[in-house]
């Protein structure tokens, strides 16, 4: 398995150069001056050309564009991903002050989504017909299809601006720093419901419909029929047998919608000021901040890659015929 | 049995805590002002008072030389750190006297060493601010004098942006992190309100300054809550009663908010920065003046201004401006929304829809051109479009980044465009270093408005400049090598609690930053939330 691991991150590398090249020359051949955005908008179109050249010199604009590849790639290697034309500072120091808050999001709606859409999706399958089942099934359609950005402006219609139970944005209350440690929790827990609850009841509708038939499908195996024959519970025959190789499969869709949810979170960060990388890809983009899309893209890039191999991984642990070491006893 | 009941006390558990946290959240929110308190919505972070955002809330915090603030002369400046001002003849050399009694705020008075240790730091080669383009150096007379010497004759230090900052803390910290220290994100500063408190990307608490050189503001405390802008979140917070103050909501969430009779809509105008149709002279079509001014007959700019929002009593003209002359509403007389006498004009041009499908045609070739548009303009361009074509002349749209733009508008590569959020005057004048224009083409064409502008430009002479916009003024409304659109009016949004606004509807151009003015605010004791 560790070899298995070592060769898919090596595979691994040339394939997010090819995506930094890709996104290099797409960021830096698209028309535009980056110096026109750097520039407060009261100096735009009247600065001095040569302090303008100072700065252009001083992030290397003044350089051609494989130049320019070359050394950043450089740094990329060294671990230097330059610095943010927007906020002048290192943007490793702004993605660490970013991540955590992207990660708090994303981490908590995976284990909502885990939670509520696999335990409807169980119900729904165990009580296929019934009205529970018909309610989980017209509920998961309708939030699978609602955009996320206009759910949460609703939500936040609702239980904050009219019922004041949730905070209408950002991450802490205004007197957090003031707070006992069991406050802050409470406070960061607040204002974690809404955005987690729009984040990952989409997902969660997914996976309720994909686990209701995948556990449907898994119960109408014979050797759940030979389970049930040798007069196990049904509960066993459910947890033991069947749910766990109906998991197998969302598994994967786990680890593929790793990179998925970090593309949600963005319309997320934005409608609840929430100050993760999202927001800060989307300010950059607008700004034509170089260093912190590129920084921000391969981020994404690197997520991508490790959500596959997580899924890969994660799938030999849970199905025993799956090998990728050349030893196993099954089909890997 | 027992089992079943296990999990639904867990379950009644669980949506308890869920209230209580609801509940405990809603106490927290719910405290919004403690007496003469105001929550301001932002939307930067915690270093929003620091060189990287360089915004209007940095003046809360610092001071600038000189204000433009209520009861200044017509645009002109008042005194603020400086005392009083000379400059030699030719406008190059500036000998600047500092006030005695202001003090940092940990006590330690402000000097002239203060003035050109901040200038020389913008200066630096690692951190090339650009606040102290046309600078050449500053020599400190004396503890309370400062001399400063510019690269070309101008009004640097009237200018009233740029702030300083106290030599005594930061002189020892390292110039290559400047935009780094940890300094800009808990302050000492010299101005009406001083820093308490922040949490990171959430707010910055400031409390009224006792030391202040002009008195205590009658505003006790300051919290600047930081919100994104553009996400209709600031719209909610408004709404859900978590902030008092903001200038940062699109023109159609103010008008929703002036709905509410919780809320007054002041609006900020921009004496430089306008919308403009600008045409290219290189194109034969506009190059007759009849057709120019016909298009402008065609715009109807209070229908213009409905569509986009904005108030329904913004001043109309037909040239650039000074501020004290909009303020003195001495404006250059726009051309009437007159689509009779647009048909009139374009006809004698020669321009006639002769196969009645209503576009103007003359020898074979439709009245037909380009216009570029940057994004925010994107609505504006659509009703231009509609007007237009109702006088016959087809106007089409390319919707291109501002920063493409720009390049375009350097090019002389464009029929027609509305220039992007830094309105005509680039486009027209030489900037203040010498740069020369961004357009060559302007200057061919309208050699006589280009002179002028760069004239007025960089005449650092108050009467004089006045005298040559108003000349400009004349000659421009004359030759109409561009249309005005509307001026950029920002909303300002306030709870009524919050008096001290000028008046109910505008605020003076002159009293350009909104967090400036705070000084000036107040909430009456009966409109104190407990």
């Amino acid at each position: 398995m560790t070899r298995y691991i070592a060769r898919r991150l090596l595979q691994a590398v040339p394939l997010l150069l090819g995506i930094a090249t890709i996104t290099f020359f797409i960021v830096h051949l698209a028309p535009g001056d980056p110096m026109d955005m750097y520039l407060q908008p009261r100096f735009q179109g009247q600065a001095n050309p040569e302090v303008i050249e100072l700065i252009r010199q001083k992030y290397g604009l003044d350089q051609p564009v494989t130049v320019q590849y070359l050394r950043w790639l450089g740094n990329l290697a060294r671990g230097d991903l330059g610095e943010s034309f927007r906020y002048r500072r290192p943007v490793a120091s702004l993605l660490l002050e970013r991540i955590p808050f992207t990660l708090q999001l994303t981490v908590l709606a995976l284990i909502f989504d885990a939670l509520v859409g696999i335990a409807l999706g169980v119900f729904s399958a165990v009580k296929q017909y019934s009205l529970l089942d018909r309610s989980v099934t017209l509920g998961s359609l309708i939030l699978y299809s609602v955009p996320g950005f206009w759910l949460a402006l609703m939500l936040v219609l609702a239980f904050s601006v009219n019922l004041g139970w949730f905070p209408t944005s950002q991450t802490r209350s205004l007197d957090h720093d003031l707070l006992s440690i069991w406050g802050k929790t409470l406070d960061l827990a607040w204002h974690t419901v809404l955005p987690v609850f729009v984040l990952g009841i989409a997902s969660a509708a997914g996976t309720a419909r994909y686990m209701r038939s995948r556990l449907l499908e898994v119960l109408s195996e014979e050797y759940i029929l030979a389970a049930r024959g040798r007069g196990l519970r049904e509960r066993t025959v459910l947890l033991n047998h069947a749910l766990r190789n109906a998991l197998i499969p969302i598994l994967t869709l786990y680890g593929m919608s790793l990179p998925f949810l970090l593309g949600g979170a963005v319309l997320i960060e934005k409608v609840f000021a929430w100050p993760g990388m999202g927001l800060l890809a989307v300010e950059a983009i607008g700004g034509r901040d170089f260093p912190v899309i590129l920084a921000t893209t391969m981020m994404a890039a690197v997520l991508v890659v490790i959500g596959n191999l997580l899924a890969d991984v994660s799938y030999a642990i849970v199905d025993p015929r799956v090998s990728y070491g050349g030893q196993g006893k099954g089909r890997g | 049995m027992p089992r079943r009941v296990a999990r639904r006390a867990g379950a009644a558990c669980v949506a308890l805590a869920l209230l209580t946290i609801g509940c405990e959240g809603a106490r927290q929110e719910g405290g919004e002002s403690s007496p003469a308190a105001i929550t301001v919505l932002d939307p930067a972070e915690e270093r929003v008072l620091g060189p990287v955002w360089d915004d209007t809330p940095k003046f809360l915090m610092f001071l600038p030389l000189v204000n433009f603030e209520r009861g200044s002369s017509c645009g002109e400046p008042t005194p603020a750190l400086a005392e009083r001002w000379e400059h030699s003849p030719d406008y190059r050399v500036w000998t600047v006297w500092l006030r005695g009694d202001v003090l940092w705020h940990d006590g330690v008075p402000v000097t002239a060493g203060d003035i050109k240790f901040t200038v020389d730091l913008l200066k630096h080669p690692d951190v090339l601010n650009y606040n102290a383009f046309g600078v050449d150096s500053v020599e400190v007379l004396d503890e309370r004098t400062v001399r400063i010497f510019l690269t070309e004759p101008g009004r640097w230090p009237l200018e009233g942006w740029v702030t300083f900052y106290p030599k005594h803390l930061l002189e020892e910290l390292d110039p290559k992190e400047f935009y780094e220290w940890e300094f800009w994100t808990h302050p000492v500063g010299d101005g009406p309100f001083r820093y308490v408190r922040h949490v990171p990307r959430t707010m910055m608490e400031l409390e009224a300054n006792p030391e202040y050189y002009r008195g205590k503001p009658r505003i006790e405390r300051v919290i600047l809550r930081f919100v994104a802008a553009g996400s209709g979140t600031g719209l909610l917070e408004m709404r859900s009663g978590n902030a008092d103050l903001t200038s940062f909501l699109r023109p159609v969430e103010a008008k929703q908010l002036a709905l509410d009779p919780r809320f007054r809509v002041h609006y900020r105008v921009s004496t430089s920065h306008a919308s403009w149709l600008v045409y290219n002279p290189r194109n034969p079509l506009f190059q007759d003046v009849r057709v120019r001014r016909a298009l402008t007959h065609a715009v109807d700019r209070r229908a213009l201004h409905a569509a986009l929002d904005l108030p329904d009593d913004l001043p109309l003209t037909d040239a650039p401006y000074t501020v004290c002359q909009f303020e003195r509403r001495e404006l250059a007389e726009p051309w009437p929304h007159d689509p009779v006498a647009a048909a009139r004009l374009l006809e004698a041009a020669g321009w006639r829809d002769e196969d009645g499908e209503g576009v103007r045609e003359r020898n074979g070739k439709i009245f037909r051109f380009m216009t570029l548009v940057p994004p925010q303009e994107a609505r504006a361009a659509l009703v231009l479009q509609a007007q237009l074509h109702r006088v016959g002349v087809r106007m089409e749209l390319q919707r291109l980044d501002g920063s493409l733009i720009a390049e375009r508008i350097r090019e002389g590569n464009f029929e027609a465009v509305i220039p992007p959020t830094w309105g005509i005057q680039p486009v027209l004048i030489s900037s203040p270093g010498g740069s020369g224009r961004l357009n060559a083409v302007f200057t061919e064409a309208y050699a006589s408005i280009v002179g002028l502008f760069d004239a007025a430009g960089q005449e650092p002479d108050f009467t004089e400049r006045e005298r040559l916009f108003r000349e400009l003024a004349r000659t421009f409304r004359r030759e109409l090598p561009a249309t005005y659109l509307y001026p950029r009016a920002s909303p300002i949004v306030a709870r009524r609690r919050i008096h001290g606004f000028d008046h109910d509807g505008w605020i003076p151009p002159a009293w350009r930053w909104a967090f400036g003015g705070l000084e000036w605010l107040w909430v009456e004791a009966q409109d104190r939330t407990p």
